[in-house]
C-alpha cells in the first residue's frame, strides 16, 4: 500500500482572531465543542492510514503540544514512525547558521529537510493545521496516482476565506492548474484548502530549488515557479471547509455546526474525528434546564437556558442564566441570572452573578481565556 | 520479569450476571453499560489507578469478548504500563491438567504464578458488580497498621436489608469476631463489600490448603474467610462511608442509574479529584434541536435529540426523534427511538430500535409500583407496537 508523510503547518496566527489567538496558535484554537482546530487535520490523516506526522511549530506552541502530547489520542504514538512535533531549530539541514525562524512554508520546509528525507514513505501530504474539514486523503491519494500529477492540489469551489488571506488556482481549458492567485483582492473560482499531495523526491527538490532561488513561500513562491514544467492538478473537495481569519468567521463556521446536515458531513461516522481524551462524565440537566438548538459536550452542568450556542466540556449554566448565541469553552462558568448573546467565552471564564454581556451577530465579543467578570 | 510490587489487585470478572437477565446474555456483568459513558468495570479499575495501585489481573471466564476489547491495553486507565498494568487472566489449559474458575478462591489459586512475578506483600481481592468510590490505599494503610492477615471493607446496611449480605461483627479495635454469610437473625449490620486485603503469604498457603480440600467450594465467603477467621487469624473491618451499590439486578441496575441523576447522590461522576475512566467513542457533541426538550437527565457524547427527555440516563450516538417522549429509562450507546414513540421505566439496550408510534414500557414514579422494561442489544420494536411494563425483549 503506498503510503504518506503527513507534514502539518501549526505556527500560523491570524490577528482578526483578537484574543482567541493570543494564548494559542489558530491551528490549536478550541472548535466545534470539544476539538481544537488541528484534530481535523490529524484525524483526517489518521484515517488516510497515514503514520507518520510531523506538525511544524514556530511559536505559541505550549498550548498545541499540550493538546496533541505524545499523539495517543490519535492513534500516532508508535513505535515507528507517529508524531513528530517539530519547532524551529530541530535540524541543521538547509537552514543551518540561521539565526532567525522561518518565514514562510517553503523555508519552514528547508527547516526539517532531514525528517523527511529519513522518512520511509513514497508520498507526502503538506496540510494546513487551521484548515477545518472531513476530507479522505486516500482518495485523494488515489486520483494523484491514477491521474500521474506531479503535485495534486486540494481546493473548493466554496468560499471559505478571506480573499486577502487565501490562495487560488486558476485552471487552463486542459484542468490543470496554469495561475496561481495568491492572497488577491477579489477572491477567485478555486480556493486551495492549503492540501497538497506528491512524491517525498520531488518535494525535497523544490525545497532545494527554492532555497537556491532564496524563496521562502510554497504557492506564491516555488509554486509558482515550477507551474510551467510540472502537472499541478486540482483535486475539488465539496464537503465543509472552514478557515478562521477572523472573529466573526470562527462564529459563523462554530454556527454552522448547529446544521445537521454539515455535522453529517463534518462529524462522518466512517471518518471519526479524533481529540484529547478529557473523562468528563456526561452532561446533566436539571429540571429548569431548558435547552434549543444547541451543541453540548460533556461534563457540563445546565440549570438555565441556551439556545443557538456551543457550549465545551465542563460548562456549568446557573439557573436564571440565559446562553444565547454563544460559544462557552471549556470549565466556562455562567452564574445566576446571566443574560449573554453573541459572545464567545474563551477557556476558564467566569461570568458571575446578573451580568449582561452582549455582542452582536456581527461582531460577536471574545472573552479572554481565564477572564473573571 | 518484573518488579516487586507491594500489592497488586486481582478483579474478578468471570461471572455471568444471570440476575441481569437479557443483558448479560452475550457480555459478562462487569462489561454491562453504566451512567451514561462507563462500563461497571471503570469503577473498580478507576479506584485502583486513583490509590496507586497500578497492576490489576483481570480474571475473566463468562462471555469474555466485549470484556476483553474494552479492557485492551488499558490505555484508558492508564494502565498500560511496562511493569505491572492491566493483564487479562482467562483460565487455561496445563500440560497435565486444566480446568475452568470452579469458585473464587480457586480463580486466584490458578493464578498464583502470575501474582508472583510481582513478588506482592498485600494483594487486593475485587469484583466487578459494585458501583463505588473507594480510596484503597487507605484500607491498605489501615491493614498494614493492624498488622492484619485480611481487611475486609465493610459497609453498614439497614438491619431489614442485613439478610442479604455476608454480615460481620468486630471488637472496638475492629477485629472481627464472627462472619456470617447471609443470617436470617444478623447481629450486626456492617456488611462485607466483597473488597479484602490479603498478607500475601498467608493467602497463598490458605489457596493452597482449600484447594487440597476436595469438599471445599472454593470460595472467599463461604470457605477461605470463615476458615481464617476460625483458626485465629489477625482479621479487621474497614468501614467504608459514601455511595456503594450492587448493580447485579436489573431493579438495582435502574435505580444506581437514577441515583446519578440525582443532585444529592454522594457519588459525584465529573469529581476531577478522583475520575473514572472509561474508553471514550470519538462522537461529536450532542445536540439538542429546536423542538427537543430535556430535564432531569444526563446525555452523553454524539447523541441527538427531538423529542422529550426526563429523569433519563442516555449514552454516546442515542437518537430520539421529534415528539417521542423518554421517562426513567436508561438507553445505552446507539438505541434508536423514532417520532412519537414512548419509553418509560425501560432499559433498552446497545442498538435497540423502537419503530414510530411505539410504547415501550410503563409505570409509576413509586419504585416499588414500576416495572422495568428491558430490551436486549439490537433488538427491533415495531412501529406502533405496545410493549408491557416488565416484558424482557430477547
Amino acid at each position: 500500500m503506498n503510503s504518506m508523510l503527513g507534514l502539518v503547518f501549526a505556527y500560523r496566527s491570524y490577528s482578526g482572531m483578537r484574543e482567541l489567538v493570543a494564548p494559542r496558535t489558530t491551528a490549536s484554537v478550541p472548535f466545534g465543542g470539544r476539538y481544537r482546530a488541528i484534530d481535523f487535520c490529524l484525524s483526517n490523516l489518521v484515517n488516510a492510514g497515514v503514520t507518520d506526522v510531523g506538525v511544524i511549530l514556530r511559536d505559541s506552541y505550549q498550548s498545541l503540544m499540550d493538546h496533541v502530547g505524545s499523539g495517543k489520542d490519535w492513534d500516532l504514538s508508535r513505535k515507528n514512525g507517529g508524531l513528530f512535533l517539530l519547532p524551529p531549530f530541530s535540524y541543521g539541514g538547509e537552514r543551518q547558521n540561521t539565526a532567525t525562524t522561518f518565514s514562510g512554508k517553503l523555508d519552514a520546509l528547508a527547516g526539517v529537510t532531514s525528517y523527511i528525507r529519513h522518512s520511509r514513505e513514497e508520498y507526502v501530504v503538506l496540510a494546513e493545521g487551521d484548515c477545518v474539514t472531513n476530507i479522505r486523503l486516500r482518495e485523494v491519494l488515489e486520483r494523484h496516482i491514477e491521474t500521474g500529477a506531479d503535485i495534486t492540489a486540494v481546493c473548493t469551489k466554496r468560499k471559505v476565506g478571506e480573499p486577502a488571506r487565501s490562495i487560488y488556482f486558476r485552471l487552463d481549458e486542459d484542468g490543470r492548474v496554469c495561475a496561481i492567485d495568491s492572497h488577491p483582492q477579489q477572491a477567485g473560482e478555486n480556493e486551495s484548502l492549503g492540501i497538497f499531495i506528491m512524491k517525498k523526491q520531488l518535494l525535497l527538490e523544490l525545497i532545494q530549488t527554492g532555497r537556491a532561488g532564496d524563496m521562502v513561500h510554497f504557492e506564491r513562491g516555488i509554486l509558482r515557479v515550477v507551474l510551467p514544467r510540472l502537472r499541478v492538478l486540482p483535486y475539488f473537495h465539496e464537503g465543509y471547509a472552514a478557515r478562521f481569519h477572523n472573529v466573526a468567521m470562527y462564529f459563523n463556521n462554530s454556527m454552522a455546526l448547529l446544521d445537521p446536515a454539515v455535522r453529517r458531513d463534518v462529524f462522518s461516522r466512517a471518518n471519526p474525528i479524533r481529540t484529547r481524551v478529557r473523562d468528563s462524565a456526561p452532561t446533566y440537566y436539571s429540571d429548569s434546564a431548558v435547552v434549543r438548538n444547541s451543541l453540548i459536550a460533556d461534563g457540563c452542568r445546565i440549570e438555565g437556558h441556551v439556545e443557538n450556542s456551543i457550549l465545551f466540556r465542563n460548562v456549568y449554566v446557573a439557573p436564571g442564566a440565559t446562553v444565547k448565541n454563544c460559544i462557552v469553552m471549556q470549565d466556562g462558568q455562567i452564574e445566576k441570572n446571566v443574560f449573554t448573546e453573541y459572545i464567545i467565552a474563551d477557556k476558564r471564564v467566569f461570568i458571575g452573578e446578573g451580568n449582561v454581556l452582549m455582542g452582536n451577530a456581527a461582531y460577536p465579543v471574545v472573552i479572554a481565556k481565564g477572564s473573571r467578570l | 520479569m518484573y518488579g516487586k510490587k507491594e500489592c497488586i489487585a486481582m478483579l474478578l470478572a468471570g461471572g455471568q450476571g444471570s440476575r441481569l437477565y437479557v443483558l448479560t446474555r452475550h457480555v459478562a456483568k462487569p462489561a454491562v453499560p453504566f451512567g451514561g459513558k462507563y462500563r461497571i468495570i471503570d469503577f473498580p479499575l478507576s479506584n485502583c489507578v486513583n490509590s496507586g495501585i497500578d497492576t490489576v489481573g483481570v480474571l475473566t471466564q463468562y462471555e469474555p469478548l466485549a470484556l476483553h476489547a474494552y479492557i485492551g491495553s488499558g490505555q484508558p486507565w492508564d494502565l498500560d504500563r511496562a511493569s505491572g498494568g492491566v493483564h487479562i487472566l482467562p483460565p487455561y489449559m496445563r500440560s497435565k491438567s486444566g480446568e475452568w474458575y470452579k469458585g473464587t478462591a480457586n480463580a486466584i489459586f490458578q493464578n498464583i504464578p502470575f501474582m508472583e512475578q510481582f513478588d506482592p506483600e498485600y494483594v487486593l481481592i475485587l469484583s466487578g458488580d459494585h458501583i463505588y468510590k473507594m480510596d484503597y490505599a487507605k484500607m491498605l494503610d489501615a491493614h498494614k497498621k493492624n498488622g492484619a492477615d485480611c481487611t475486609i471493607a465493610v459497609i453498614d446496611v439497614p438491619l431489614s436489608e442485613a439478610r442479604r449480605f455476608g454480615i460481620l461483627s468486630a471488637d472496638e479495635s475492629g477485629r472481627i469476631t464472627k462472619f456470617v454469610e447471609k443470617p436470617a437473625n444478623p447481629e450486626s449490620t456492617l456488611a462485607s463489600m466483597g473488597i479484602y486485603i490479603f498478607t500475601w503469604k498467608v493467602l497463598r498457603e490458605r489457596l493452597i490448603a482449600d484447594e487440597a480440600d476436595p469438599a471445599s467450594e472454593n470460595d472467599f465467603g463461604k470457605n477461605i474467610i470463615p476458615g481464617m477467621l476460625a483458626d485465629g487469624c489477625r482479621m479487621y473491618v474497614h468501614p467504608f462511608e459514601g455511595y456503594w451499590k450492587d448493580v447485579g439486578t436489573i431493579d438495582s441496575l435502574w435505580e444506581a442509574n437514577m441515583d446519578m441523576l440525582s443532585p444529592d447522590c454522594p457519588l459525584r461522576l465529573n469529581d476531577p479529584s478522583w475520575r473514572i475512566y472509561s474508553r471514550n467513542p470519538a462522537s461529536p457533541p450532542h445536540y439538542i434541536a429546536p423542538e427537543g426538550t430535556v430535564q432531569h437527565s444526563m446525555i452523553s457524547e454524539g447523541c441527538e435529540i427531538a423529542g422529550d427527555v426526563t429523569a433519563s440516563v442516555l449514552f454516546n450516538d442515542v437518537r430520539v426523534a421529534r415528539g417521542a417522549q423518554i421517562r426513567y429509562s436508561i438507553l445505552m450507546p446507539g438505541a434508536v427511538v423514532e417520532e412519537d414513540a414512548v419509553v418509560e421505566f425501560s432499559i433498552l439496550a446497545e442498538n435497540v430500535h423502537v419503530g414510530r408510534g411505539a410504547h415501550v414500557g410503563g409505570g409509576a414514579i413509586d419504585p416499588l409500583g414500576s416495572k422495568i422494561t428491558v430490551a436486549a442489544a439490537g433488538v427491533e420494536i415495531a412501529a406502533g407496537a405496545e410493549i408491557t411494563p416488565g416484558a424482557m425483549l430477547d
